[in-house]
């Protein structure tokens, strides 16, 4: 594979260049991509703001959940103990978890690819900065008002996983379990936001030669991450909603009186809960691959397999959800698939710590800061793996399930696995952003008192959980041998808390943060690219990657770049730009220029946020009026972008001229578009795996679908739509009003064959409030009408572009994405309308 | 696309062997057919596997990149294969 575009790979060689470069271009650079001011930092969209905030208020989120952390441990110090009341004390528990998990892991990981990533690619931002922006300020505001709900007694009670019954309207009457189901569900909206944006920022802005096996261990990390979440998260989503709706309107999908089952709820939640673990695992671990390596002195000892493990882990994580559920009474052979997935899963984890093991056996590694971390990271994770494997165990899990031991073992994995690689990333890569870097010397007390600490909390609920003691009990009686294990724990969380207060110490003294305006630099001898000097436009030019450690092959490059003797050396358009290249070779495409600040997404956030919390408190009006501003903001903010570029092709550097607009499959739009499908796809499919895991448990409640014959019609006109939405792109050539029309047509026709589809079913007299089958149904007609609504919306969107002039021929974006979107809405509608009546059709 | 299936062929192979399995433990009764039904899935699959390890072991070149799929590419078949080989267990551990 020489070319993957047709770009001679020979032009690399006319970097670096010899010209000295005009003082004025970096002047510009830094007008286009300067400070904001005032009010403008709410609306600064540059990675190097929004990763700075993400990570931030992740941070905060981790506080707060260790506090409530500390305040478990005070209750249980002793036996019968009231410093908690028992109502209280299940809603700390239940935000302890669902903060941890929610809004401190997953986006802190997610956080430090926003700021990390275009740095290590050497791209001016992420692809899409706006929608980056939209993600935190969606999760910013959605999590502190959700975490707020803890100060006025309305906090979730259902525990992190929120089981039905328990969560059902009959058992959980009030509205704490509806701040869980909407905030969750909103702030995972959020999450794959940020990974649609990691997904195209890896695969399509890294810098030239860049090749996929040249990437950054950590790009590759957050690569596999970001795929999961778009295939996770949905389901969690999906889950959310159903439950939800039951709980609004009676639809029984999780009562098994009515043909629902609770079981439904515990497999759409853990298939997204067990790849959840990876999913904060990855990130972690490509960061202790990092760092690793710079600790030791030495390149990564078996970068190919650490690819591999990481892809297989991505892979095998999505087998083995239902080892949640061994003690539900699935089928033994069921069973037996899910334990030896649950085992096979140990095999890629293992391949990581090996190889960080063995970079550290061959180099000569160091005991500072970020490397004290990795290696009790290590040891931490090792520990909580092994238990991994026992509890893998059917029959040891059929003992420890819901016990101690299971809190031990995940605090365990959790810790190991991700915040001590957090920490050391921390002290790794605070001097690329600050000032000064972190005190040495008060690391190494805050390492050795988080590390004492959480093995003096952990260590001995294994103990308390082998003895019998189950997880969320508010207190225990005297006498069963708890209270040494208790205390000692108790004594243990606060040490590991007391380690995290010296970190804010150190924070408080050294952390200065000052984008653009210098940092402490590579303190610890890094070999990637985000070593080289940068301000907010990130390097001043863009080098050609010939290896994975650059700046340790290539002494001169640093300052070779920082003299603008690589790409983009100024601004080619006079605006926000960056290098668009190819997925596999990193070879330069396109020149993207990128949307600026902007106050629409921070606008479209807050009333996204509004919408679902005003649904929370039934606040319908304020809810409706709400998510209207929400989708007025978010068009208004699109509005600004694919505009008509006037000048076409552009110099990036060398004479290398390449195109300041693309259309099709080659944009990054199209890609952004095909992600999204993806996680509506996935949505869709989840439905349809409730349907049939119904119809299999719940025959009884089972009624013959409407005749496969009635489908003819539907199919039919969905396959006009199809072909109205594919003209669309075609006739654009011709004129943008024929192109509006045709999408204009395909839209309407969609909502007929939706339409059709409903009739057909209401006549069957199925009750979506009757059965757990005319619930599903009924919810896969409502996610089709939610399609269909989007692609109206979408079609009038165009159509006002195309009336503004802003659909220039022959090829545009904008219809091109809303083709694409057309397509999917018509497939799924056949899907839906075939499936539905095919699922327990012989029943 | 085609790099990226050829680089996780191996997986991907893993990955469908896994899920048609759980369709047939969860959906498709408890009968004696499903053990049988189970051991040809394996059996093509585990064909699949074979074919495409062939297939990339003869896919040589000179150049870098492509040196690196091919060698990715059968290391995560060989990991796919036993993957699927060990998940296969059940049916022959498993009274029921």
């Amino acid at each position: 594979m020489r070319s993957e575009t047709g770009f001679d790979p020979a032009l690399y060689d006319r970097f670096p260049t010899r010209d000295e470069r005009p003082r004025e271009e970096e002047e510009d650079l830094r007008r286009i991509w300067c400070k904001p001011k005032g009010w403008e930092y709410l609306f600064a969209v540059n990675n190097n703001y929004i990763g700075i905030y993400y990570l931030g208020t992740a941070f905060l989120f981790f506080l707060m959940a260790g506090v409530l952390a500390l305040l478990m441990r005070a209750q249980l110090a002793a036996p019968m103990l009231e410093i908690l009341p028992q109502g209280t004390y299940n809603q700390v528990f239940t935000m302890h978890g669902t903060v941890m998990m929610f809004l401190f892991a997953v986006p802190a990981v997610e956080a430090a690819g926003v700021l990390l990533l275009p740095q290590m690619l050497a791209a001016r931002d992420l692809p899409f900065p706006r929608l980056s922006a939209y993600a935190f300020w969606a999760y910013a505001v959605g999590g502190l008002c959700f975490f707020a709900s803890i100060f006025v007694g309305l906090a979730p009670d259902g525990g992190w996983f929120m089981y039905p019954p328990l969560t059902s309207k009959a058992y959980s009457p009030g509205i704490n379990t509806d701040f869980w189901l909407l905030g969750i569900g909103f702030i995972e909206i959020s999450a794959i936001a940020g990974a649609i944006e990691i997904i195209v920022g890896v695969l399509r802005t890294r810098a030239p030669g860049m090749r996929l096996d040249r990437m950054p261990i950590f790009a590759w990390a957050m690569l596999v991450f970001a795929v999961m979440i778009v295939i996770a998260f949905p389901s969690i989503i999906l889950g959310t909603l159903l439950l939800e709706i039951e709980r609004a309107f009676g639809w029984p999908f999780f009562d098994a009186t009515r043909g629902g089952d609770p079981l439904l709820w515990q497999h759409l939640f853990w298939f997204f809960g067990h790849p959840e673990v990876y999913i904060i695992f990855l990130p972690a671990a490509g960061m202790m691959s990092m760092i690793v390596a710079t600790v030791a002195g030495e390149r990564l000892v078996g970068y190919r397999l650490i690819v591999l493990a990481m892809i297989a882990t991505g892979f095998i994580s999505f087998g083995v959800w239902a080892h949640h559920m061994f003690t539900t009474g699935m089928p033994p052979m069921t069973t037996g698939f899910f334990s030896a997935a649950s085992m096979a899963v140990s095999v890629p984890a293992g391949i990581q710590v090996f190889s960080w093991i063995a970079t550290l056996a061959i180099g000569k590694p160091k005991f500072n800061a970020p490397g004290l971390f990795v290696m009790g990271s290590i040891v931490i994770f090792v520990t909580g793996g092994l238990t991994g494997v026992m509890v893998a165990m059917v029959p040891f899990d059929w003992q420890a399930h819901d016990s101690y031991f299971i809190v031990a073992h995940l605090h365990y994995v959790l810790i190991g696995g991700m915040v001590f690689p957090l920490f050391a990333a921390f002290y790794y890569w605070i001097p690329m952003v600050s000032k000064r870097a972190l005190s040495e010397r008060l690391a190494k007390w805050v390492f050795g008192l988080m590390f004492l600490g959480m093995n003096v909390a952990f260590l001995p609920m294994h103990l308390a959980g082998l003895q019998g003691m189950p997880r969320r009990v508010y207190t225990y009686l005297p006498g069963q041998g708890l209270e040494l294990p208790n205390l000692i724990s108790t004594i243990g969380a606060f040490m590991l808390g007391l380690g995290v207060l010296l970190f804010l110490v150190d924070l408080a003294r050294n952390f200065r943060l000052a984008p653009g305006e210098g940092n402490a630099g590579n303190v610890y001898g890094g070999g990637t690219l985000e070593w080289l000097p940068s301000e907010l436009y990130s390097t001043r030019s863009i080098p050609v990657v010939t290896s994975r450690e650059p700046l340790w092959d290539d002494p001169a490059l640093a300052d070779e770049v920082e003299q603008g003797r690589y790409f983009l050396p100024r601004s080619a358009t006079g605006r926000r730009e960056t290098i668009v290249t190819s997925p596999l070779l990193a070879e330069p495409q396109y020149l993207q220029i990128m949307p600026g600040p902007s106050p629409w997404p921070f606008a479209a956030a807050i009333f996204t946020a509004g919408f679902f919390l005003a649904l929370t408190v039934q606040a319908y009006m304020f809810a409706s009026v709400s998510g209207v501003l929400a989708v007025i903001s978010a068009l208004r903010w699109l509005w600004e972008t694919d505009r008509p570029v006037e000048i076409e092709g552009v110099d990036i550097g060398a004479d290398i001229r390449v195109p300041t607009y693309v259309t099709g499959p080659s944009s990054h739009g199209w890609w952004a578009m095909v992600i999204l499908l993806v996680v509506m796809g996935m949505i869709f499919l989840m439905a349809l795996f409730s349907l049939a895991f119904l119809s299999s448990n719940q025959p009884g409640f089972w009624r013959p679908p409407p005749p496969l014959g009635e489908a003819i019609a539907i199919l039919g006109l969905y396959a006009v739509a199809i072909g109205l939405a594919l003209t669309a792109r075609a006739g654009l050539r011709r004129s943008p009003f024929w192109s509006v029309f045709a999408l204009l047509l395909s839209a309407a026709v969609s909502s007929a064959a939706l339409g059709l589809d409903y009739v057909s079913w209401s006549s069957s007299e199925l009750d979506p409030t009757a059965s757990g089958q005319g619930a599903v149904v009924y919810a896969l007609l409502a996610l089709q009408a939610c399609a269909a609504a989007i692609a109206i919306l979408m079609a009038l969107y165009c159509a006002a572009r195309a009336a503004r002039g802003l659909v220039p021929q022959p090829r545009n974006n904008s219809i091109d994405l809303a083709m694409l979107f057309f397509v999917y809405t018509a497939a799924q509608g056949v899907t839906g309308a075939l499936v539905s009546r095919l699922v327990g059709a012989g029943g | 696309m085609k790099s990226w299936f050829i680089m996780m062929g191996g997986l991907v192979l893993w990955a469908v062997h896994f899920f048609l399995l759980y369709l047939l433990a969860e959906f498709g009764g408890s009968g004696p057919g499903i053990r049988l039904a189970a051991s040809l899935l394996t059996l093509v699959i585990l064909g699949g596997v074979a074919w495409m390890f062939v297939a990339v072991r003869h896919k040589t070149s000179g150049d870098p990149f492509a040196r690196w799929r091919r060698r990715a590419a059968m290391l995560a078949l060989a990991f796919g294969g036993l993957g699927i080989v060990f998940q296969y267990l059940p049916i022959l551990l498993v009274d029921r």
